[in-house]
């Protein structure tokens, strides 16, 4: 009666990866390698099937070679079962991507979900599955999933693609947080948020590789065990995603917040695996110090992460060295600018920049301090 | 800063040492052109701003042609209270000193480049490279000195020399270093972004950026619309699809349509049967009514040809028996016409032509007589004339006569034998003896017989020997004479060789037989001729006299057929005879002809009697043997029905059967039709649909596989990832964009605030210029312009018309009118630098163009001027300066000699 199997969704397979800028063709590759550890975990495991609960592709246009490459992946799962599920990224649409005669060329041990109705995976096993046939819908895809009759005492479980309701901003394709009790369902498989959540029996796995930096909690997948109908679920989770996406914003007021920056973003793994968006806000009364060390930090991460995007320029902003303005026409001007930055109105010519924008402003009077500290040397 | 002296020496046109003394106030340089007024100003300028070891070809031009010492010169200056001493010299063995006055003695503080910077640190200038120093590196005296060599304005802005002069007075802190590099900084910065007219410049990153975002785009375009078109393919697909679906349905509704419909058609099949049955019963009676219908027809059609066929046969032996009686007719009249030209005439016509053929023969007879009587009389010529040649040939052949060449090789021995004679006896020895006493007996070796004059003819050298006497020897031209002799003998030995060939002893007698034999051939010849024309005039005459003689023996014997009488009658008698002949015979023959014309005709009639007498014959018996066919069909038919009266009756009656089954069946149709016919052709219409929409179905599922391979076509051509990698792109260099935009922004508005306050500060430095030179344009031109328009580098930019209350650009005014503004300009800024202590100003011929009444108020304006600083005007025409009351200062070159050499 007791069924294992493993739950995965969102491969986003022949993803663009805009994030990731010059390495986005390594960052789609990446997730190939973690697919394939995936088919490792499944045989290691010895589980029943897999079930893949939406968005298996990034989209219904993506090249050919990756569908050809994914179909291949899916293959070597054989002889464990895969459920497919179309999600939004992937509905189920004329000349989608369901169409394509290299996905038609799939194992037959990989079965696409197609319809929202009963399937048997064997007799104690039933899958609701709720495949979406558009990319939009306000509509809750698990609705039609029936209660579980008196005396059924299969093991149901819904596989689905949607937002739940207890997910903030977002709607598209909502789903039931009750979906599961009501329906009487053992377990309720979710793909489209791409971190691991569990909710009771209702559960994402998220995606099995980080996607964008805005992600929490990426890279896993779900070993599920059920004993029996109505038992609880024992759902362990398995981080096999190889990269590591992180965005930080860190306050800059002194050398220690540049070595606090510097231990977060080592304690997230080895460089070479991390994707790292890093835009450091100067307090103004910064040692110059700090911005060395910020340097050094840029350089080392520039040198040794997998993608950094912390463009150069934004070190501009103080000058390495303590400024003295001298008396006259650059202080006037440094003056009027500061003025301006604090919401007043200067007397004198530096009125006519009252209306120009703070970062240009900004950009203004770090530009003039740089000089004047540049010609102090 | 004012000039007290100058000396120069080795100096361009100053090869020895002259000094030059100025005073306070004006100053007139005078001389001619090329006297070396602007010599004395380069002089100023190189010794105070140059570095004394340059060496650029401008310093080496100074040098006078054709010199090696280096020029030298010495300014002797007052400046910032203190009285100083340059000296310098350049090219060879370059030196500078700075001397200062104290205590009333020079002293010399500064040498070499201590010297050169000590001088620009007094004089606010610059230094340079290894250059010669430039207008801009000249301080305050960029502004103050006028040269010929430099321009109205600087192209740039005024020095850091002339503004700090200015800033001065107006009391504003000088620009410290660090503030000048920072400004420099902040225009090089702007620069690096933008272009001097404030556009992004195209070589910056941000520009080049700029520049590519908008192809990136376009391609991005390109493959969004490629993406759209693939969404596109996916909508119709959608479409086609949707009508798939419909389609199917309706073939499922009309399938189940016909499938009812069969299932009713074959529940009717009992109808079915009757129906045929009741076709059949009707059928056969169809077929009944209209074999008895036949049968009657044929009947009453035969007895109807029957009747036909007795009337055409009466009609035909009738016609029989009239062609008959004709055939008889014409039988008789062939035979009596036959008879007429076989038995009466055709006799006739044979003894006529035996008559006529003897006469013929008989007229032949006569002319075949008469050619053989002209034949034998051309022969018996033709004989005659070849016994006469015979007889000549055989003269000719008898005859031993030379012939044409042989008369001609004859002639030509005798006429040489005749000229080496001649040559013989001219050249020849002769030896003759004439003895006193007996003659002796002479001998000679070689042998010579003497001559019939007892003379010997000596050839070559001869012995004769003498018979008692001795020997003599005679030598000649031995040789020559023996040559002619030899010749001779062979000559004449020739000459008597053809003599005794002819048989004649001279050479008359060779021309006798010459002649002869030449007349013999002529007559030959001439015979020959004859004979071979009378001979061609009847070559055949032999042959043909004999056919004649055996045409004779022939007419003679068919002539033989002619009464004796008639023979012996004569040519005339004959033709009359044959022409009357003639005549009759023609007249029987023509006769003949009618007659067997006549034969003919009634043959013919006969034929076609017989014939039409044979045709009627078949005809008759054809219509015979038709009517009894006929008789015996209708016979055959009535065999079976009895009578013809009972075929009748059968007839209606079976056609009565017919209508009744008929009825039977028509009701019966009716029935049918409802329950069968309906159902069947509503059952063919479904199957129709079903087949119609199976079709449909078909090309939709065609169209569905062509869209599917576009959609699929575009995958494979990555269009996705390429679309992905565009985005990425595109995406980074906007953020790109946006990041060096805002530093743009920033060195964009740092240079603008620079120049604001720049302006603010230039402001306060043109206003008292302005106020000077506004005073001293409206009294130069009597109020046209009062005020001079400048820039924020104190730059004229044009002058305000009074009149029209405009600006007039500065470019637009006269060049006279440019050089008075600028010298106002320049005069108006030495009097303000020159508050504290006076400064010197250098005017090099720059007024030349003011007209006389302008240059009053210019003397005026310098008159003004000179009150707080030194001016210094070269010119070579110190009239129009004649108010001023100046110092003059003469160059030599105008013949003074100048001040005193130094």
């Amino acid at each position: 009666m007791a069924v294992t199997f493993l739950h995965t969704a969102d491969w986003q397979m022949g993803m663009k990866a805009l994030q990731a800028g010059e390495k986005a063709k390594e960052v789609r590759a990446k997730r190939f390698e973690t697919a394939a550890r995936v088919v490792e975990l499944a045989k290691r495991e010895g589980v029943a099937f897999v079930l893949l609960a939406g968005d298996l592709f990034e989209h219904y246009d993506v090249d050919e070679a990756v569908v050809r490459k994914t179909v291949a992946l899916l293959d070597s799962f054989s002889p464990i079962r895969v459920f497919v599920l179309p999600g939004n990224h992937d509905p189920l649409i004329a000349g989608g991507i369901w169409d394509r005669q290299s996905w038609q060329r799939v194992g037959d041990h990989v079965t696409l979900l197609c319809e929202s109705a009963e399937f048997h995976v064997r007799e104690e096993v039933v899958l609701y599955p709720a495949p979406l046939k558009q990319k939009q819908s306000t509509l809750d895809p698990t609705a039609w999933m029936p209660a579980r009759a008196t005396g059924d005492d299969r093991i149901r479980i819904g596989v689905a693609h949607g937002a739940l309701d207890l997910l903030p901003k977002r709607t598209n394709f909502p789903i039931s947080a009750t979906r599961a009790d009501e329906a009487g369902l053992d377990y309720l498989a979710l793909g489209d948020w791409h971190s691991f959540m569990q909710q009771g029996r209702t559960v994402y796995s998220g995606t099995m590789e980080p996607t964008s930096f805005s992600e929490k909690d990426p890279g896993n997948v779900s070993i599920v065990e059920i004993s029996g109908a109505r038992s609880e679920p024992v759902v362990s989770r398995h981080h096999l995603g190889a990269l590591r996406w992180s965005e930080h914003e860190a306050l800059i007021g002194d050398v220690s917040d540049v070595e606090e920056l510097r231990r977060v973003i080592l304690r997230l793994g080895p460089l070479p695996a991390q994707l790292l968006r890093i835009t450091p806000q100067f307090d103004p009364a910064a040692p110059p110090e700090a911005l060395g060390e910020l340097r050094s930090l840029r350089d080392e991460l520039q040198k040794e992460s997998f993608h950094l995007d912390w463009p150069f320029e934004t070190l501009d902003a103080l000058p390495e060295t303590p400024v003295i303005l001298p008396e006259g026409l650059l202080a006037d001007i440094d003056e009027g600018l500061g003025a301006i930055l604090e919401g007043r109105i200067p007397e004198g010519p530096a009125r006519e920049a009252a209306s120009e924008a703070p970062e240009v402003l900004q950009e203004a009077r770090a530009l003039l301090r740089r000089l004047v500290a540049e010609a102090h040397r | 800063m004012i000039i007290e002296e100058i000396t120069v020496e080795n100096w361009r046109g100053y090869r020895d040492s002259h000094t030059f003394k100025f005073c306070n106030g004006v100053n007139l340089l005078t001389g001619r052109n090329e006297a070396g007024k602007s010599t004395l100003f380069e002089a100023l300028t190189r010794v105070l701003f140059d570095r004394h070891n340059a060496k650029t070809e401008e310093i080496r031009a100074i040098q006078p042609i054709g010199s090696t010492l280096g020029p030298k010169a010495c300014v002797q200056f007052e400046a910032g209270g203190r009285r100083y001493r340059a000296v310098k010299q350049f090219l060879q063995e370059p030196k500078s000193a700075l001397y200062s006055e104290r205590g009333g003695n020079w002293e010399r503080d500064h040498e070499g480049d201590d010297a050169d910077a000590r001088l620009r640190a007094i004089l606010r200038g610059e230094a340079t490279a290894r250059m010669a120093a430039r207008p801009e590196h000249r301080g305050l005296a960029q502004a103050l000195w006028y040269l010929q060599s430099d321009g109205a304005i600087p192209e740039k802005a005024w020095s850091d020399g002339v503004k700090q002069g200015l800033q001065g007075l107006v009391e504003l802190a000088a620009r410290t270093p660090v503030e000048a590099a920072v400004v420099g900084r902040v225009g090089e910065r702007y620069d690096e972004y933008w272009t001097p007219t404030g556009r992004i410049a195209s070589n910056s990153e941000l520009g080049r950026l700029q520049a590519e975002l908008p192809r990136l785009e376009e391609e991005l375009t390109g493959l969004l619309d490629k993406a759209k078109s693939v969404d596109s393919h996916r909508a119709d697909l959608e479409e086609i699809q949707a009508s798939e679906a419909e389609k199917r349905k309706a073939r499922e509704k009309a399938k189940a349509e016909a499938d009812e419909l069969s299932a009713r058609v074959q529940q009717a099949e009992a109808l079915d049967r009757e129906c045929e049955e009741r076709r059949r019963v009707k059928n056969a009676a169809v077929e009944k009514a209209q074999r008895l219908e036949e049968h009657l027809t044929q009947v009453e059609d035969k007895r109807k040809k029957i009747r036909k066929c007795a009337a055409e046969a009466k009609e035909l032996e009738e016609s029989l028996a009239d062609a008959t009686v004709d055939a008889r007719s014409e039988e008789h009249a062939r035979d009596r016409h036959a008879r007429r030209w076989k038995e009466e005439l055709e006799p006739a016509l044979k003894a006529l032509e035996a008559e006529l053929q003897g006469l013929h023969a008989l007229e032949r007879l006569r002319k075949l007589e008469k050619e053989g009587k002209r034949l034998q009389q051309h022969l018996d010529k033709v004989a005659e004339i070849e016994e006469q040649c015979e007889a000549r040939k055989k003269a000719y052949a008898e005859l031993v006569a030379p012939d044409d060449k042989e008369w001609k090789r004859f002639g030509a021995a005798s006429k040489k034998l005749s000229v080496l004679r001649a040559q013989v006896e001219a050249s020849a020895i002769r030896v003759a003896f004439e003895w006193t006493g007996k003659a002796r007996k002479v001998k000679t070796n070689p042998a010579l017989r003497a001559s019939e004059d007892h003379e010997y003819l000596v050839a070559e050298p001869t012995e004769f020997q003498i018979e008692g006497v001795g020997t003599v020897h005679v030598r000649s031209n031995a040789s020559a004479l023996k040559d002619l002799l030899t010749e001779r003998d062979k000559v004449e030995q020739e000459v008597r060789q053809l003599l005794t060939r002819f048989g004649v002893s001279d050479e008359d007698g060779v021309a006798a037989l010459h002649e002869r034999g030449r007349d013999l051939a002529k007559a030959i010849s001439t015979l020959e001729q004859s004979l071979e024309e009378t001979e061609e005039a009847e070559p055949d005459a032999k042959a043909e006299l004999e056919r004649i003689k055996r045409g004779i023996q022939e007419e003679t014997r068919a002539a033989r057929t002619l009464p004796p009488e008639a023979r012996e009658k004569g040519g005339q008698w004959i033709r009359g005879q044959i022409d009357e002949k003639e005549r009759v015979k023609k007249r029987v023959i023509s006769e003949i002809d009618d007659e067997q014309k006549a034969e003919r005709a009634a043959a013919e009639n006969l034929l076609k009697l017989v014939e039409a007498r044979q045709a009627t014959t078949y005809k008759l018996a054809a219509r015979r043997a038709e009517i009894g066919t006929h008789e015996a069909n209708i016979t055959e038919i009535l065999e079976t029905y009895g009578t013809l009266e009972r075929l009748g009756n059968l007839v209606a009656a079976s056609k009565e059967e017919v209508r009744q089954a008929t009825e039977s069946l028509d009701r019966l149709l009716t029935e049918y039709e409802e329950k069968v016919i309906t159902p069947k052709r509503l059952y063919e219409q479904a199957q129709n649909r079903v087949q119609e929409l199976d079709k449909q179905l078909s090309d939709l599922a065609t169209k569905i596989a062509a869209t599917l391979a576009r959609i699929e076509e575009s995958a494979a051509q990555g269009n996705y990832s390429q679309l992905a990698d565009a985005q990425i792109e595109i995406e980074w260099k906007r953020r790109r964009v946006e990041l060096l935009k805002c530093r743009a922004e920033g060195a964009k508005l740092l240079h603008c605030l620079v120049l604001a306050h720049e302006k603010q500060r230039s402001a306060a430095l043109s206003g008292p210029i302005q106020a000077i030179v506004d005073r001293w344009l409206r009294l130069l031109t009597e109020d046209s312009y009062d005020a001079l328009r400048v820039d924020l580098d104190l730059k004229p930019t044009g002058v305000h018309m009074v009149r029209y209350n405009r600006d007039l650009p500065f470019p637009s005014l006269s060049h006279g009118a440019q050089e008075q503004v600028v010298v106002l300009l320049r005069l108006a800024i030495a009097v303000l630098v020159s508050e504290t202590e006076p400064n010197l100003v250098l005017i090099d011929d720059r007024l030349v163009n003011a007209d006389s009444v302008r240059m009053k108020r210019l003397c005026l304006i310098i008159e003004e001027a000179a009150k707080s600083c030194q001016i210094v005007i070269a010119t070579c025409n110190d009239t129009p300066y004649a108010g001023l009351g100046a110092h003059t200062v003469r160059v030599p070159g105008d013949g003074t000699d100048g001040e005193a050499p130094s």
